[in-house]
């Protein structure tokens, strides 16, 4: 740091003393209002998350009240002293707490996985098409899941097939950003293609696995690229949720520099961001987060597409908030989106995939209808 | 200007830059004083942006070198040398919609984490948007306002970069003539303040109406530098660009101007 301040020239310093008695001075404009607005919004999407949450806690074929619900979890989080006597059955807290609660926090870090890495991807590629499956991490996850599969590796309770699906999706990820990069440079257009390229051999991959398959085999394949939080469960949600939180912290922290990177990478470069570096941190915590969320429940499409584009249009592109806000946003989704497929056929369930497209497309198309009318020239 | 034996803020000795073979910039020795504005001109392809791409370290250059401070470019990393220089870039497509503010506050990207950096930063800001004019939409879209106005606002993050050496790709480029004049006026009043200013432009005449120096690029060589009326003769500027211009004395300004004629008048006119 030697270069601190550096003594010399402050052009811009110093013609604005020179005229500082001028007229510009006045033409100050107000403290930035969007920030406020920012910050209305983290609370209305914290007071989302934990309504939706707690829906899913108390809704199901055996109901629970909220009331119970906040109890149990009160309880067994060790804050009993807040409340009085237990007013719920043994029933009640081993549906709350072994069954719903698990598949809350897995629904949750799925969710936020894939919000904040579209957000990060988008803004990396500068596209706003771009999701966590354009880098390979679905493909890459649902491909080692099939052959986990029909290889018959791991049963539905063994860790065997998520591990694989992780395997998968973060070796697909290095194999296209590998592809990508020539003398030092990641060339962001070159990876859209290379992972274009890459998904569109790996889906062939997984059409010969199910071609392949036998019939039980293939109704676990059908079912794993459907997306599900069905098989929820502490030891699956404990092992998926602080992988998935430490990628969003290094996200987090990188949207700074994806602010700058949105004007390119010359640019970036020239206001002291260090691309390549940024890039790979961007890439891998981005498979992680996806990666990670996608190994524990299947593909889950379209949320790392929609969160972003949704919050967006609330707290405005700068991604120092765009990223948090995505994860919230996309942990909503899922979570609204789950609550639904145990309901809607209840008492069978329907794939948790199916509901995010179903339900996401129609929502997504209204809000860009919305946002483009809002803004006469858009800029996507 | 430099009575003191300081090495200027910004040098290139003998840069040389190739390209598939071919050769973009051939020796390039041009130096950057403290205090002035330099115009870079030379027909399309001569290597003025190549130029400024060297001075800015982001290409190499195959032989020769560039000194920041008398300092090779390459030793200084990418935030050290984001405080020295800032890159005003041709154009800028963004993707998302910040807002225009949002696009000035970034400038200030090299700086944070500096003590008081927030109020500093936001009154740079605001400084630097009342200087472009650009104030008053402060709260749109980047990307729907016109090509003048992101330009200015371009302009606008790259002074709050608040950096000694400013580089800067055609700046008047979707301006029109009020604001040509008060872009080009606002970067001599920045190097009055002790600013070392490169400006790619197209417009010998303002190059010739601004600039203290001009350098002329020729099939990437640089065939002229100095004070206009010595680089811009039109002996060397009829080789150059193949048109013929002469130099006037004008009615009101104090100045002369420099002026086409002959061949590269419009046929129809």
């Amino acid at each position: 740091m030697a270069e601190r301040r550096a003594a010399g020239p402050r052009p811009l310093s110093g013609v604005l003393d020179r005229r500082a008695a001028g007229a510009e001075a006045a033409a100050r404009p107000r403290s930035s209002a969007s920030f406020r607005a920012g910050s209305m919004w983290w609370l209305a999407l914290s007071a989302a998350l934990i309504a939706v949450a707690l829906a899913n806690l108390a809704v199901g074929a055996f109901e629970v009240e909220v009331g119970r619900v906040a109890g149990i979890i009160a309880d067994r989080i060790g804050l009993d002293a807040l409340i009085g006597a237990q007013a719920w059955t043994a029933r009640e807290e081993a549906v709350v707490w072994s069954i719903r609660l698990p598949r809350v926090v897995l629904a949750v870090a799925v969710g936020a996985g894939l919000g904040i890495s579209g957000a990060a991807l988008q803004g990396m590629f500068r596209n706003p098409l771009a999701d966590p499956a354009l880098i390979g991490v679905s493909s890459g996850s649902a491909f080692a899941a099939a052959l986990a599969i029909v290889a018959g590796v791991g049963g539905i309770a063994g860790f065997g097939r998520p591990l694989a699906a992780f395997a998968g999706g973060l070796l697909t990820t290095l194999l296209i950003y590998g592809f990508s990069r020539r003398s030092g440079r990641m060339d962001p257009a070159a990876m859209l293609l290379a992972g274009v390229a890459v998904n569109a051999a790996l889906a062939a991959g997984i059409s010969f696995l199910t071609f392949a398959a036998d019939e039980p085999e293939l109704r676990d394949i059908v079912f794993w690229l459907m997306g599900s939080l069905a098989g929820s469960n502490w030891d699956l949600a404990l092992a998926a949720a602080p992988l998935i939180f430490a990628a969003a912290v290094v996200l987090v922290g990188l949207g700074g520099s994806l602010n700058l990177l949105a004007l390119g990478q010359a640019e970036a470069r020239h206001m002291g961001v260090r691309v390549e570096r940024t890039q790979v941190l961007l890439v891998s915590a981005s498979a992680l987060a996806a990666g990670a969320g996608v190994a524990a429940a299947g593909v889950v499409g379209f949320v790392g597409l929609m969160a972003p584009h949704i919050v967006r249009l609330a707290v405005g592109a700068d991604h120092r908030r765009l990223m948090p806000a995505s994860a919230l946003g996309g942990a909503i989704l899922v979570l609204a989106a789950d609550l639904f497929a145990r309901m809607a056929l209840s008492p069978s369930e329907l794939p948790l995939g199916i509901v995010t497209a179903i339900v996401g497309t129609p929502l997504f198309l209204l809000l860009i209808d919305r946002s483009r009318r809002r803004l006469a020239m858009s800029g996507w | 200007m430099n009575a003191d034996d300081r090495p200027p803020p910004l040098e290139a000795r003998g840069a040389t830059v190739r390209v598939d073979g071919k050769e973009l910039l051939s020796a390039a020795s041009v130096e950057l004083r403290a205090g002035e504005l330099l115009a870079i001109v030379g027909p399309n392809g001569a290597g003025k942006t190549t130029l400024l791409k060297v001075f800015a370290g982001d290409l190499e250059p195959a032989a020769g070198e560039v000194c920041i401070d008398g300092r090779p470019i390459r030793e200084l990393d990418s935030k050290a040398l984001a405080r020295r220089r800032a890159v005003m870039p041709q154009s800028g497509y963004l993707s998302f919609l910040f807002t225009a503010r949002e696009v000035v506050r970034m400038g200030r990207a090299p700086w944070s984490g500096e003590r008081g950096e927030r109020e500093h930063g936001a009154r740079l800001a605001d400084g630097a948007m009342g200087l472009t004019g650009t104030s008053p939409y402060a709260g749109r879209a980047y990307p729907t306002l016109s090509g003048g106005e992101q330009s200015r606002v371009t302009l606008a993050r790259v002074l709050t970069q608040e950096t000694p050496i400013l580089l800067v790709d055609e700046p008047t480029a979707h301006l029109d003539p009020r604001h040509q004049h008060h872009v080009l006026g606002l970067l001599r009043d920045l190097a009055g303040e002790g600013a070392a200013i490169a400006a790619v432009m197209h417009d010998l005449n303002l190059a010739a109406g601004f600039a203290d120096r001009v350098a002329v690029l020729s099939k990437g060589s640089v065939v002229g530098v100095g004070p206009p009326r010595e680089s811009l003769a039109p002996d060397l500027l009829r080789g150059v660009f193949g048109a013929e211009f002469i130099w006037l004395e004008h009615p009101a300004l104090e100045r002369p101007v420099l002026a086409q004629t002959g061949r590269g008048a419009r046929p129809d006119g």
